[in-house]
């Protein structure tokens, strides 16, 4: 799966494009893992380009959380689309990780 | 208006069942929000039964999906030759949770039983039949 990547200051960004789902989710998972392992690492996912998300990206997103929590960085979503805020609504998964509107608020928030 | 596929219970066969759900939700003019919901659906429903449904190198099963439209619903029968597996016996999923007590299995089912209207299973002959409706708004 593509995943974009860029840095905004202290924060790295990752834009995944496209479905998170069965076929992608290793990929997604494993790169999420790779950028929250570093010691105090910051990490956003800007979710703007994913429209499809299903309970193994969830899972992804569950297991990265709590390594980034392991290691005392942070992690969080931005720019949900309405289908995904759906799924992230029916999981409650906002208990689980933090969920910003769009990138910008999330680095207002974190500077 | 009314659609059958018949797939072996193998992941490989996601992208076609997507199609099928897809195609049929076009042409029933179900909306994009309707196809969503049932293409999640389907996807959790063939995951997990190629996860558990079988013993640990048997041969792939069938899988029959059949989708129709009927008194305002979308029903969606799925039926495969699995273990026996009643989902609507399952324990409701722990949404309380914080990251730490929140199981990392069990939210497949969640999305399942959230997204649709109403789950009823039966199991008929040696075949899981699950019957599937969400109300079409």
């Amino acid at each position: 799966m593509e995943i974009g990547e860029t840095r905004r200051g202290q924060i790295l960004v990752l834009t995944p494009v496209g479905r998170i789902d069965n076929e992608t989710s290793p990929a997604f998972q494993a790169k999420l893992l790779g950028a929250v392992g570093t010691n105090g690492a910051t990490v956003l996912l800007d979710m703007s380009k994913v429209d499809y998300l299903s309970s193994v990206g969830l899972r992804a997103l569950m297991v990265a959380s709590k390594q980034a929590k392991a290691v005392n960085g942070r992690m969080a979503v931005a720019g949900l689309h309405p289908m995904v805020k759906e799924i992230f609504a029916i999981s409650r998964f906002n208990y689980v990780i933090q969920v910003f509107d769009g990138v910008d608020d999330a680095v207002a928030a974190w500077s | 208006m009314a659609a059958t596929l018949t797939i072996a219970s193998d992941l490989a066969e996601l992208r076609r069942l997507r199609a099928f759900v897809d195609a049929f939700c076009l042409e029933s003019r179900l909306g994009e929000r309707i196809a969503h919901s049932l293409t999640l659906v389907v996807e959790e429903l063939l995951t997990n039964l190629v996860a558990y449904g079988y013993d640990p190198g048997a041969p792939a099963g069938v899988v029959t999906v059949l989708l129709h439209v009927e008194g305002g619903a979308v029903v969606l029968s799925f039926d495969d030759d699995g273990r026996p597996f009643d989902p609507t016996t399952r324990p409701v999923y722990d949404l309380e949770g914080s990251l730490e007590d929140r199981p990392v299995g069990g939210l497949g089912l969640h999305l399942i039983r959230t997204m649709m209207d109403e789950v009823r299973y039966a199991r008929v002959g040696d075949r899981n039949c699950l019957i599937l409706t969400k109300r079409i708004q």
